[in-house]
């Protein structure tokens, strides 16, 4: 009778905690299918005309474009920049004091290649919604910021039991029939349950994989959080008490960009926070480096160099839980393999809407059809 | 569960589960053949439902 007991146990933990995230896995399942093309989309609704210019012409100066931003905004601070590798822009950020609230920060996006300023964007708040920035905040926090985050990643870590608890369930229940058998004859509820055993553990490991990463998405800003009191006070001690840089004192950033880049050969720096601004340094540069290959440019290592001095101060090692989170994000978003990975990504999407429906509509006709089947394990049991 | 039922069970779900992780991995760490590789992989475990709803719908 042990195995017997094991399995309804089991199934317990299959049923609530598979009743419980159901509604929100399907709203993440709906939101997520745009959101594989999120950069498509984005793109296709707001273009942006660069003039023709020769592939290997040459980067326009920094320097000059944070000059070009500061005489839009005098009374403004720089709070960050950012050199995209895809395509040729500089996008710059401002912020009226730098420990405002990020919403108030306002991009401006310069051609890399001539310096020209192309775009003056509004703040962040007084942005219009745009779909899939509603979609990402239905996907990834429910308007609520952390706690939203936190909830979405209990329901997560809900989806990761349900299907290890459904795989262990697989096992007993396919004794008797041969692998992908769907009773069509029988009945409607017959049918549906062989679909949701099929469905499930043929892309049992797409949704565990995609699902265990989305928890980890989800605790990125208490890891980063985690990782400013811990390594980065340490790191930032021996510099309490000087003040932070004036914008007159400022070394040049373009410089700081080239020392920077030299110092991680094999690596392409794109992107530099301002001293001074929350999520960097109150006394450096700091800039993000990323790597060449599909899974390294996927690994950011940040760099800081003086404000003051231009030199060089300290190319900072990530901790595992950060380098963890950086390696989940691909595996989640499926954009590392090319316009067919994010195809078959919609195509597993999918199939998991069909799992998450059957299994709702599988508890809906429940009682009569488990105390059958357990009473047929019963007698199994015995003989 | 005897080893034979635990093979007869098991088999095909195991494969469709290590051809998914390789998927999954090859077209992180290689480009190029390792891309082409991984979408094929990845297409098997959605090929074979197809193949298993066809057969039932239509046996």
């Amino acid at each position: 009778m042990s195995q017997l007991k094991n399995i309804k146990r089991w199934f317990w933990w299959h049923r609530w905690t598979s009743l419980i995230c159901t509604l929100f896995l399907l709203l993440l399942c709906l939101t997520g299918l745009p959101l594989i093309f999120q950069d498509e989309i984005d793109g296709w609704l707001n273009p942006t005309r660069y003039v023709e210019l020769p592939k290997d012409a040459s980067a326009a100066d920094l320097d000059n474009m944070i000059r070009v931003a500061r005489q839009h905004y005098p009374a403004e601070a720089v709070s960050s920049f950012f050199v995209d590798d895809e395509e040729p822009q500089v996008v710059v950020s401002m912020i009226p004091k730098l420990d405002d609230d990020p919403k108030l920060s306002h991009d401006l996006q310069f051609d890399a290649r001539t310096g020209k300023l192309l775009k003056d964007e509004p703040p962040f708040n007084q942005q219009p919604q745009t779909f899939t920035g509603l979609m990402l905040s239905l996907h990834s926090d429910l308007f609520m910021d952390l706690p939203g985050e936190l909830f979405l990643g209990l329901m997560g870590l809900l989806f990761v039991i349900s299907i290890i608890s459904g795989v262990v369930l697989y096992g007993p229940f396919m004794k008797k029939l041969d692998f992908g058998t769907i009773r069509m004859q029988r009945s409607k509820r017959l049918k549906w349950l062989d679909l949701h055993n099929l469905l499930g553990i043929a892309t049992a490991i797409w949704l565990f994989v995609v699902g265990a990463t989305g928890v980890m998405n989800e605790l990125s800003t208490p890891l980063f959080g985690l990782w400013q009191i811990t390594d980065v006070k340490a790191m930032l001690d021996k510099y309490q008490g000087k003040p932070t840089p004036k914008t007159s004192e400022l070394t040049s950033v373009q410089a700081a960009f080239h020392t920077a880049q030299q110092a991680l050969p094999g690596m392409t720096v794109v992107s530099v926070v301002y001293p001074g601004y929350p999520f960097g340094s109150p006394y450096h540069y700091l800039l993000w480096a990323k790597g060449n290959t599909p899974l390294t440019s996927r690994l950011f290592s940040p760099v800081l160099v003086d404000a003051r001095t231009g030199h060089l101060a300290a190319v900072v090692k990530m901790p595992f839980y950060l380098r963890a989170l950086e390696v989940s994000r691909p595996l989640h978003f499926g954009d590392y393999g090319g316009t067919p990975l994010k195809i078959i990504w919609v195509l597993f999407d999918l199939v998991a809407i069909i799992v998450l429906i059957s299994g709702v509509y599988l508890w809906f006709v429940r009682r009569k059809f488990y105390a059958d089947y357990f009473l047929r394990l019963s007698t199994e049991e015995e003989i | 569960m005897k080893d034979q039922q635990l093979k007869k069970v098991w088999r095909i779900p195991a494969f469709l589960g290590a051809v998914t992780l390789f998927r999954l991995l090859s077209a992180l760490l290689g480009a190029g053949f390792w891309y082409f590789l991984s979408w094929f992989a990845l297409i098997i475990p959605l090929f074979v439902i197809v193949f298993k709803v066809w057969r039932a719908k239509f046996p």
